[in-house]
C-alpha cells in the first residue's frame, strides 16, 4: 500500500515543502490583511496573535494533544473573543481603542506565558516557538491527504487559504461596502457587524493555524506587510488582492532563500524582508517619500518664482512699488534672506519673466511674466 | 525561578494555601535579600513607566510603545553580538538605538504616506521583532559565538525580573530618576502640550521639543524594562496604570499620583506572587495583577460600568415615581 | 479709536508642501478694533492666523505685532485655537486650563502661585463660570467649553485677543458673553481678531473686517468694506444664503 502513495517528498525537496507551505500562508494572511488595513484594524492583529497564545493554552488542556484540529478551532474561538473583548472594553467608553488594545493582549498573553511556565513546561510548547513557529520543521509531521501524503502545515494552510477565497469571492460586494462605508453597508442591509466578525474569525483561525509554523510575530507581518505594500500601489481593491498576494510570494521567496544562505530563522527573515518591500515601496512609489520630495522640491522652486511674480504684479503701479519692489528692498518685504532672494530673482531674470527697471531701480513684469501672473490670477482664483 | 525556589520551598504546597500565604506576607520572602533586590528594580521601574506613561496614553500614543519595545529587541542582540557579552548597559544602549530608529522610521513612514499610523506600527514592530529572531539563529548557528553563554538574550523577550541584580536597579535608578526630574521640571510644558497643542506652540513651546523628551524619558524606560519584563509586554507598564488612574482622578497630577502608585504596588504584589508560586514569572505576574486593578477600575470607578448602571436605574426609577 | 496699526502682516504667502494657500497677502490691523475676518471654506482663514503667529510655517513675509516679532511680544498675544484641536479626554478642571494662561508669564519649573490662581478665577468669574470651577472640562457643554477658553485669554491678560471661530457652535447665551467680554476690551484698549463665520451678525458685532479668499479681498472698517461685491469677490454670495443689502 505505502508503495502506490503518492508521496509528495518524492517529487518536492523538504526545502520546497517549506517554500511552498510559507507562500501559501502568506497569502492566505495577506489577502485578509488587506480588509484589515482598510479598516484601520492593523495593530488588532498584533492582539490577536498575541492572544491566540493563551486560547492554545487553553485548548491544549481540554484536547491533550497538540496537533488535534480542536486545538485550532478552540484557539480560533478564542481569538474571536479576544476581538470581542477589545470592542467591549472600548465600547465601554471609558478607554480609547487603543488603549483597549494595549490592555488586552498583554493580560492574555501574561497568562498564557504563566499558563505554560506553571503547568505545560513540559509540553513541546517553547517560547521560542510561540514567537517564531517552528518553520524547518515543517516537513517533518506529513499526514495523508487523497491519497497524497504531505506536510500537515502545507495541508492546513491550504485549507484555510481556500475557505478565505471562497469567503471573499462570496461577499465580495459586501466586505468592500462595509469596509469603506460601514454606515452605508447597515442601511442597505448588509450586517456590517457580522460581517466583521466573519472577518475577525477567519483572521483568527488563519492566524492560528499559521501560528505553530510561522510564529506570533510573523503573522502580523504576513497580515499587514503586503497588504500596505498592496495599498499604497493600487487603487481598486481586487488589484489590491492580486497584488498583496504577489507581494506576500516575492518576500516568502526572498525571505526563505536568504535565510537558507545565511543559515537563519527563516520565518523571521520572512519579517524582515516584508517590513523591507514594504518600506522601499513605501519611499518609492507614485507618492512616496523620495518621488513625492523630489516633485516637492521642484514644485515649491515653481512656487517660489510664482510667489514673486505675484508680489510683483500685485504691487506694480502703487504708490509703494519703489519699497516693495526696490532692488534692496524686495528681499526684505518677502522676508527672504539676501542669497535666496538674489538667486529666484536671477533666474527669473534668465527666463525673462521680470527685468530690472534702472530708472526706478525696481524689477517689472516682462510681457511673458505678466502672461503668467494672469494665468496665476485665474488658476488660483486670485 | 529557581533561586527563589530555594529560599521559598518550604512554602511552596498547593494552591490551597494560597490564600493563607496571601493574606499574611510571608516574612521569609520579603526580608529576603535577593526578593528585596527584585522587588526594589520593578517597584522603582513601575513607578516611573506608570507616571511617564501618562504621556504617551494622553497623547493618544500607547501603541508606539509597544512597537518601540518589541522593536528595541534587534538592537540587544546587537549590542550583544558586538561586545560578545550580557553587559547591561552596553544591551541598554543597544535597546536605545534600535528603538529610535524604529521610532523615526514610524514617524517618516506615517508622516509622508498614505498608510496609517496602524499599519505602520503593525509593520515596524514585526520586522524589527524579526531582525531580532534572525540575529538571534544567526548567534546560535555561528561558531564564534559558541562559547559565549547567550541563555540571558532571552530574557529579554520575556523578561526574568528573577535575576535582577544590583547592577540592574542602579541602571534603573539611573535612568527612572532623571526621567521623573525631566517629568518633573517640565510639567507645565508637558501639561499644555498634551491638552491644547496648538496653544501651547503660541505661547512659545516647541512641539519638537516636547515630542523629542517624552521620546527620551519613554525610550530610557522602555529599554531598562526589557530586562525585567521583557520586550514583547513591557509597554503595559506604560499603559495600564495610566488607564487606572484615569478611571479615578479628573486633574492630571492625581492621575500621575496613582498610575505611580498602582505601577509600584503591582510590582510588589506581582514579585511576591512569583516569588511564592514556582513558574509564575514574574514581569507576567505584575501585568496580571495590573490589569486586573485596571478592569476592577473600570467596574467600580466613579464613572465605571457600576456607577453608570446604577446612575442609569436611578434615573428609571425617579422618572417612573413622578 | 485711532487708526494706528497694531499687527501688520506683509506679503505672506503660505502653502502646504506644494499646494499655495495664501498668496502675498498684506493685511493691517487697526488697534483698539474689533476686526472680523471672514471667507468661504478654505479661504485660509485658520492658516493665516496660524501663520502670523508663527504657528505654520511661511514661503514669504512677515508678521509685526506692535513693530515687534511675535516671539518677542508673545505673552501679550492671547490665542483661542479651533475647539476641534484640543484633547478634551485630558484629566483637567475648567480652573486648571484658565490657569494655564498665567504660563506664558511664568519661567521653567516656577510654578503658578496664590497670585495666579486669583487671577484665574477672577477670570473665570468674569464670564460667569465660577460655579464649574472644578468640574472636569470634558463634561462642560461647548459653550462652557468655549467660555474657558476665553477665561483663559482672560487670565493671561494680553493686549490682543487672536480666536478662531470662538463663536461657532455655541449657544446664545455664550454668544452674547463672548461679545460682552470682547466689547468690554475694547473700552480697555484692547485689540481682537476673530475668525467669524455668521454674517447675519457680522455688522452689529464687529467695527471692522477683513475679507480673505486665498488672498485679501478688502480690508477696512465695516461699513466700507461689507459690500455685495466684496463678498462676492470672495465667492461667499450662494455660501450663506444671505441677502446682503444693508
Amino acid at each position: 500500500m505505502i508503495n502506490l502513495m503518492f508521496k509528495l517528498s518524492n517529487f518536492i525537496g523538504l526545502g520546497e515543502q517549506i517554500l511552498i507551505t510559507m507562500i501559501i500562508t502568506a497569502i492566505a494572511c495577506a489577502l485578509l490583511g488587506c480588509f484589515l488595513v482598510l479598516r484601520k484594524l492593523s495593530m488588532v492583529t498584533d492582539a490577536l496573535s498575541h492572544s491566540i497564545l493563551l486560547g492554545i493554552v487553553i485548548a491544549y488542556f481540554v484536547t491533550k494533544d497538540l496537533g488535534s484540529p480542536f486545538l485550532i478551532i478552540g484557539a480560533g474561538i478564542f481569538g474571536v473573543f479576544t476581538v470581542y473583548s477589545i470592542e467591549l472594553v472600548a465600547n465601554t467608553g471609558l478607554v480609547k481603542n487603543d488603549d483597549a488594545v494595549g490592555i488586552i493582549f498583554p493580560l492574555y498573553f501574561s497568562l498564557g506565558v504563566i499558563l505554560i511556565s506553571m503547568f505545560a513546561s513540559n509540553v513541546h510548547l517553547d517560547t521560542d516557538i510561540v514567537l517564531m513557529g517552528q518553520t524547518i520543521m515543517i516537513p517533518l509531521y506529513t499526514t495523508e491527504f487523497l491519497g497524497i501524503v504531505l506536510p500537515k502545515s502545507l495541508l492546513n494552510m491550504s485549507i484555510i487559504l481556500l475557505i478565505n477565497v471562497i469567503f471573499i469571492l462570496l461577499f465580495y460586494k459586501e466586505l468592500k461596502v462595509s469596509t469603506f462605508d460601514p454606515q452605508q453597508a447597515t442601511l442597505s442591509g448588509f450586517k456590517s457587524t457580522f460581517l466583521f466578525y466573519c472577518l475577525m474569525a477567519l483572521s483568527s483561525f488563519t492566524a492560528v493555524s499559521a501560528f505553530d509554523t510561522v510564529g506570533a510575530i510573523l503573522v502580523i507581518s504576513l497580515f499587514i506587510a503586503p497588504s500596505a505594500s498592496a495599498y499604497l500601489i493600487t487603487k481598486d481593491l481586487k488589484y489590491m488582492l492580486i497584488v498583496a498576494s504577489l507581494y506576500a510570494t516575492v518576500n516568502s521567496i526572498i525571505g526563505y532563500y536568504v535565510a537558507v544562505a545565511l543559515n537563519v530563522s527563516i520565518s523571521g527573515m520572512v519579517a524582515v524582508i516584508s517590513g523591507l518591500t514594504c518600506f522601499l515601496t513605501v519611499l518609492f512609489y507614485e507618492n512616496g517619500v523620495v518621488t513625492s520630495l523630489l516633485r516637492l522640491r521642484r514644485n515649491r522652486r515653481q512656487l517660489k518664482l510664482d510667489l514673486v511674480i505675484v508680489h510683483i504684479g500685485n504691487h506694480l503701479g502703487q504708490e509703494s512699488e519703489q519699497l516693495e519692489l526696490g532692488f534692496d528692498s524686495i528681499a526684505n518685504h518677502l522676508s527672504w534672506k539676501q542669497e535666496r532672494s538674489s538667486k529666484t530673482l536671477k533666474r527669473l531674470i534668465k527666463e525673462n519673466y521680470i527685468v530690472a527697471e534702472q530708472v526706478k531701480k525696481i524689477f517689472i513684469l516682462t510681457e511673458k511674466g505678466q502672461e503668467r501672473y494672469d494665468l496665476l490670477k485665474t488658476q488660483y482664483g486670485l | 525561578m529557581y533561586l527563589f525556589n530555594l529560599f521559598t520551598a518550604s512554602k511552596i504546597i498547593d494552591i490551597g494555601s494560597f490564600q493563607l500565604a496571601f493574606l499574611s506576607l510571608d516574612m521569609d520572602i520579603l526580608s529576603s535579600y535577593v526578593f528585596m533586590v527584585v522587588c526594589a528594580g520593578t517597584m522603582i521601574l513601575a513607578a516611573a513607566a506608570g507616571a511617564i506613561g501618562t504621556i504617551s496614553v494622553l497623547k493618544g500614543q500607547s501603541l508606539i510603545g509597544d512597537a518601540i519595545g518589541h522593536s528595541a529587541y534587534p538592537g540587544v542582540v546587537i549590542a550583544f553580538m558586538i561586545g560578545m557579552a550580557l553587559d547591561p548597559l552596553k544591551l541598554f544602549i543597544g535597546a536605545i538605538i534600535s528603538g529610535a530608529i524604529a521610532f523615526a522610521l514610524i514617524q517618516l513612514i506615517s508622516r509622508h504616506s498614505k498608510l496609517n499610523l496602524d499599519a505602520t506600527l503593525a509593520i515596524i514592530l514585526s520586522s524589527f521583532f524579526g531582525l531580532g529572531m534572525v540575529l538571534k539563529s544567526y548567534i546560535q548557528g555561528h561558531e564564534a559565538f559558541a562559547h559565549v553563554s547567550q541563555g540571558g538574550l532571552k530574557n529579554y523577550i520575556f523578561g526574568q525580573a528573577a535575576y535582577i541584580k544590583n547592577a540592574d536597579v542602579y541602571l534603573i535608578l539611573a535612568v527612572a530618576i532623571p526621567s521623573i526630574l525631566i517629568f518633573i521640571i517640565f510639567y507645565k510644558e508637558f501639561k499644555v502640550f498634551i491638552f491644547d497643542e496648538t496653544y501651547a506652540k503660541s505661547i512659545g513651546i516647541k512641539s519638537n521639543f516636547m515630542y523629542a523628551l517624552m521620546l527620551v524619558i519613554t525610550m530610557g524606560l522602555i529599554a531598562t524594562g526589557l530586562k525585567v519584563v521583557g520586550a514583547i509586554l513591557i509597554s503595559s507598564f506604560l499603559i495600564v496604570p495610566a488607564i487606572t488612574a484615569m478611571q479615578w482622578a479628573q486633574q492630571f497630577n492625581r492621575v500621575i499620583l496613582i498610575a505611580s502608585l498602582t505601577g509600584m504596588f503591582s510590582a510588589f504584589l506581582g514579585t511576591y506572587i512569583s516569588s511564592i508560586y514556582p513558574g509564575m514569572s514574574t514581569g507576567p505576574s505584575i501585568i496580571l495583577v495590573m490589569s486586573l486593578i485596571a478592569f476592577l477600575s473600570m467596574l467600580i470607578g466613579p464613572r465605571g460600568i457600576l456607577a453608570k448602571y446604577f446612575r442609569r436605574r436611578k434615573f428609571i426609577n425617579d422618572k417612573s415615581n413622578v | 479709536m485711532s487708526n494706528k496699526t497694531i499687527i501688520e502682516v506683509e506679503d505672506l504667502t503660505m502653502a502646504y508642501s506644494d499646494q499655495p494657500v495664501l498668496w502675498d497677502n498684506d493685511v493691517s490691523i487697526v488697534e483698539n478694533s474689533k476686526t472680523a475676518i471672514i471667507g468661504p471654506n478654505g479661504a485660509g482663514k485658520s492658516t493665516f492666523l496660524k501663520g502670523i503667529l508663527g504657528l505654520l510655517p511661511t514661503l514669504s513675509g512677515s508678521a509685526h505685532f506692535m513693530g515687534k516679532a511675535y516671539k518677542e511680544v508673545q505673552a501679550e498675544i492671547a490665542y483661542i485655537p479651533q475647539s476641534s484641536e484640543v484633547n478634551w479626554d485630558f484629566p483637567t478642571t475648567a480652573l486648571d486650563v484658565v490657569l494655564m494662561g498665567r504660563y506664558v508669564h511664568l519661567g521653567w519649573i516656577k510654578r503658578p502661585s496664590q497670585k495666579d490662581k486669583k487671577i484665574a478665577e477672577q477670570a473665570l468669574a468674569q464670564i460667569g463660570m465660577s460655579e464649574f470651577k472644578n468640574r472636569q472640562i470634558s463634561q462642560l457643554s461647548g459653550g462652557q467649553k468655549q467660555r474657558v477658553f476665553i477665561a483663559r485669554a482672560i487670565a493671561q491678560d494680553a493686549n490682543i485677543y487672536i480666536m478662531d471661530e470662538p463663536l461657532a457652535g455655541v449657544d446664545k447665551n455664550t454668544e452674547s458673553i463672548i461679545m460682552d467680554f470682547l466689547n468690554e476690551s475694547q473700552k480697555q484698549g484692547k485689540t481682537s481678531v476673530v475668525v467669524h463665520h455668521d454674517l447675519n451678525t457680522l455688522a452689529e458685532y464687529f467695527d471692522h473686517l477683513v475679507i480673505i479668499n486665498k488672498r485679501i479681498v478688502a480690508q477696512g472698517k465695516m461699513t466700507k468694506v461689507l459690500t455685495q461685491e466684496n463678498l462676492e469677490n470672495a465667492n461667499m454670495n450662494g455660501d450663506y444664503g444671505l441677502d446682503v443689502s444693508v
